[in-house]
């Protein structure tokens, strides 16, 4: 209550400050006429009576700012003169402070949009409900010594999720592109393949209908589809009695069951649909097909290390009852938010600390301009403290001065800010989770204020203690020691500012340096005039392979017509795209244990793949139109796959199996990770249901 | 700002003094001054000086309550009065004071025997 009052008393004095003012004189006026009539009537005359009183009680006006100076309102008050005053001074000096604001706005205005991409990034709670408790459980496995995080596989996830005691719920889902038809114009849509329980682990329900039940992740009861929001809208118009309709997703009819919130993200970059995975009979023979993600939720009160500990248990237990599939494979759980951005995470903080020093930078070059222009105000200082300011009052007004530089350098520095973080969420690289999100939210405002107010001590302090130290007496005079000191205080500033400076050009040159040795790389084809297109082609439309080779042959073959397109080939995966699929592999004549097989990343593509991609043939030949379906299979290796497997270059008319049958459907699955991995190309000439195609055109394509 | 030749209050005591003065009935800056004035016998004069800041300081803590009357010959002034907050406040000052100056009077009555 009291700290009410005392507040209170300060408000009212501050902005009722006539009305008190005139109380405070009347009281006093009182007081004096009170103290003159008692004398009076003790027999001094009128005259002397007053005089008397004055000398008594010293002056009116001293007294008066004695009683102001009681309470906090005179502190802003003369925060308030000070910052006036330091309005003025600036506006005076309008090239000086230009030239500070600006220097400052860019070294806050750098920091102001680098802590804006962490805020999104790293800070900002994941969008679900105690998004805290939700961790990723992932497949890992150590070669030499560093561990790698892989999907996992459906039986050891269906292991984890029945036999751990850590989770109140577990699901596992991937990313798929499915076609949707029969509405207007054919549309890609990109879905999540999940299993029952993403939506009670993701703490979200639909708002229209239900959610997938365990059952519906069998194969042939997994037609149903839960639509988000956005489709909901753009496909059907929002609808409600959309619940029970079907719609055609790669040819085949799916039951839509509900429809998910606006707000609902998932993934991070949103999803148009989500569908569950229909697993076969052959589900849990599949312990070595890693392609899903694992997300689960923690029980209440239970940690990390605990989970980390329960599921270690179940994967020791697994690695005994199978030490083919699971025998070097161990899992981890960790928190989801970590998880998604712990490969940004170290490059932002080092981004963050490298602003850091720009703004630093930034500060000793003020602090130096500061310094420069004390010696000018030296005058203005030295009348002051003659005046009797005492030099805490003086380093205040100086600081109060810095502080307005700042604050508007931080203004200035949002302006700034802004466009930098535009053009983030427009160039900036497409896998750092929640980029688009950046902005300016009030997290960022509050970061920026408070750099502005710590960049305001920094430049600003030196210069104030500096320009303020010395007696009124010897500032009158102008010393020559002083000026010395002035200038090595510079002098040791600009050090610190050059030091500070080579230090983020060498960061800065190496960064140079590693980015054009990266683009000096050779990709081992030429990517100039190369462009790829990207075509699902659903299984219920081309049902057999003759069907999927003969529309192949036909899109190509339009493709090939184009003006302007030189070769044109489809190739499953794009090499750098990020997807891969790896196969164990087994050479005609050698005995090697099945455990021990290499494996072998392994794509396949169309006859003209090598001649789009102008990948020169170093011996043997390239694909032509006659390796087709029935004609004996053949494949290319690369380079490095001849060198290791057949050191005495007898590669050609060896004969090769391929351990995982390159069976489309499990292409379409994507599986990526295997027993063995070393990077050697494989090629085999076979279409495929989801390919890139590559069109290799003369100069420029629109 | 002291009165040359008149002894100002003990220092650190000025508040506890207004509030016992005005703790005994509700008075305007002037009636505070003459009041410890004459209750001390003239030992204590407390001068304009430190008197406002003093009873500002007061009215700011929340002890006592400023109040326009008319004086006793019909001048308009401010009645300070003590509020419950300020009873306490000026209870356990005086507690402490006493404490304090009861332990001043024993050591200063020591005679060498006693130590």
């Amino acid at each position: 209550m009291r700290i009410f009052k005392i507040i209170g008393g300060g408000l009212r004095a501050l902005f009722g400050k006539q009305r008190a003012e005139q109380e405070l004189d009347e009281e006093l006026r009182g007081y004096t006429e009170t103290v003159v009539e008692q004398k009076m009537r003790a027999g001094v005359a009128r005259g002397e009576a007053e005089r008397e009183t004055r000398l008594e009680m010293g002056g009116l006006e001293a007294l008066k700012e004695q009683v102001r100076g009681v309470g906090w309102e005179t502190t802003v008050e003369s925060f308030l003169h000070d910052a006036r005053f330091a309005l003025r001074m600036l506006r005076k000096n309008p090239s000086f402070s230009s030239v500070a604001v600006l220097a400052l706005a860019l070294g806050i205005g750098a920091n102001t949009a680098m802590f804006s991409v962490i805020e999104a990034v790293l800070l900002r709670p994941l969008p679900y409900r105690n998004a805290g408790e939700i961790v990723r459980v992932a497949s890992t496995w150590v070669r030499n010594g560093t561990m790698t995080s892989y999907s996992s596989s459906p039986p050891d996830f269906f292991d984890w999720r029945d036999q751990s005691r850590s989770f109140s719920s577990m699901f596992a889902y991937y990313m798929n592109e499915v076609a949707l038809t029969g509405q207007g114009q054919a549309q890609r849509l990109r879905t999540v393949m999940a299993t029952a329980g993403i939506f009670s682990t993701l703490q979200a329900e639909p708002t229209l209908g239900r959610e997938f039940s365990m059952e519906e992740n069998r194969k042939g009861a997994n037609h149903v589809v839960i639509l988000s929001h956005a489709l909901w809208q753009v496909a059907f118009g929002g609808a409600p009695e959309v619940i029970g309709r079907t719609m055609q997703l790669d040819s085949e009819p799916y039951i839509i069951i509900g429809v998910m919130p606006a707000d609902f993200r998932f993934p991070l970059s949103s999803a148009d649909a989500y569908l569950p995975v229909g697993f076969d009979d052959q589900v849990m023979t599949q312990r070595g097909a890693h392609y899903l993600a694992v997300l689960g939720r923690l029980k209440g009160g239970v940690t990390v290390a605990q989970a980390n500990s329960d599921l270690g248990a179940i994967m020791a237990q697994l690695r005994k009852l199978y030490p083919d599939k699971d025998g070097k494979w161990d899992v981890r759980a960790e928190p989801w938010s970590a998880a998604l951005v712990s490969n940004v995470r170290p490059a932002l903080l080092v981004l963050l600390g490298a602003v850091g020093l720009v703004a630093l930078i930034a500060c000793a070059n003020i602090s130096n301009l500061l310094l420069a222009r004390a010696t000018v105000r030296h005058r203005e200082l030295a009348m002051r403290r003659a005046l009797g300011a005492g030099r805490s009052r003086l380093v205040r007004q100086m600081l109060t001065e810095g502080l307005l530089l700042a604050l508007l350098a931080g203004a200035a520095s949002l302006l700034l800010a802004h466009w930098v973080l535009v053009s983030i969420v427009r160039f900036g690289p497409a896998d750092i989770p929640r980029l688009a999100s950046v902005g300016l939210h009030a997290p960022v405002l509050a970061f920026t204020m408070g750099v502005s107010g710590a960049c305001a001590l920094l430049f600003a302090l030196l210069p104030a203690l500096r320009s303020s130290a010395s007696e009124a007496s010897s500032l009158l005079r102008t010393s020559a020691s002083g000026a010395r000191e002035t200038a090595r205080l510079r002098g040791a500033l600009l050090v610190a500012e050059v030091a500070l400076s080579m230090m983020l050009l060498a960061g800065a040159g190496l960064l140079v340096r590693s980015f054009v040795g990266l683009r000096a790389l050779s990709p081992g084809f030429d990517s100039n005039g190369l462009l790829t297109m990207s075509i699902g082609v659903p299984d219920a439309h081309y049902k057999n392979s003759a069907a999927l080779q003969s529309y192949w042959e036909e899109t190509l073959a339009q493709l090939r017509r184009l003006p302007g397109v030189v070769a044109v080939a489809a190739v499953t995966p794009l090499p750098l795209s990020g997807d891969d699929f790896s196969s164990s592999f087994s050479i005609e004549g050698r005995r090697v244990p099945e455990k021990d097989q290499p494996s072998a990343e392994v794509r396949a593509a169309t006859a003209d793949y090598f001649r789009t991609m102008a990948i020169p043939l170093r011996q043997g030949r390239a694909f032509t139109e006659a390796d087709r379906l029935g004609a004996e299979r053949v494949l290319l290796i690369s380079d490095a796959a001849a060198r290791m497997f057949f050191p005495q270059g007898d590669a050609i008319g060896q004969k090769v199996r391929l351990g995982a049958k390159v069976d489309t459907k499990k292409m379409k699955e994507r599986l990526s990770a295997s027993s063995a991995m070393c990077t050697i190309s494989v090629l085999t000439c076979r279409p495929l249901p989801l390919s890139t195609c590559l069109l290799r055109s003369r100069g420029w394509m629109p | 700002m002291a009165t040359v030749g008149k002894p100002g209050v003990v220092p650190g005591t000025l508040d506890m003094l207004i509030l016992k003065t005005l703790a005994l009935e509700p008075m305007h800056g002037y009636g505070v001054g003459q009041r410890i004035e004459q209750i001390s016998k003239g030992v204590f004069q407390v001068n304009a000086g430190s008197l406002f800041p003093a009873l500002r300081r007061l009215e700011r803590q929340g002890w006592i309550d400023g109040e326009w009357r008319a004086t006793e010959n019909n001048r308009r002034a401010k009645y300070y009065k003590v509020s419950d907050a300020g009873r306490q406040q000026l209870e356990s000052e005086a507690r402490e004071w006493q404490m304090q100056s009861a332990a001043i009077a024993r050591i200063l009555a020591a005679t060498s025997g006693e130590v």
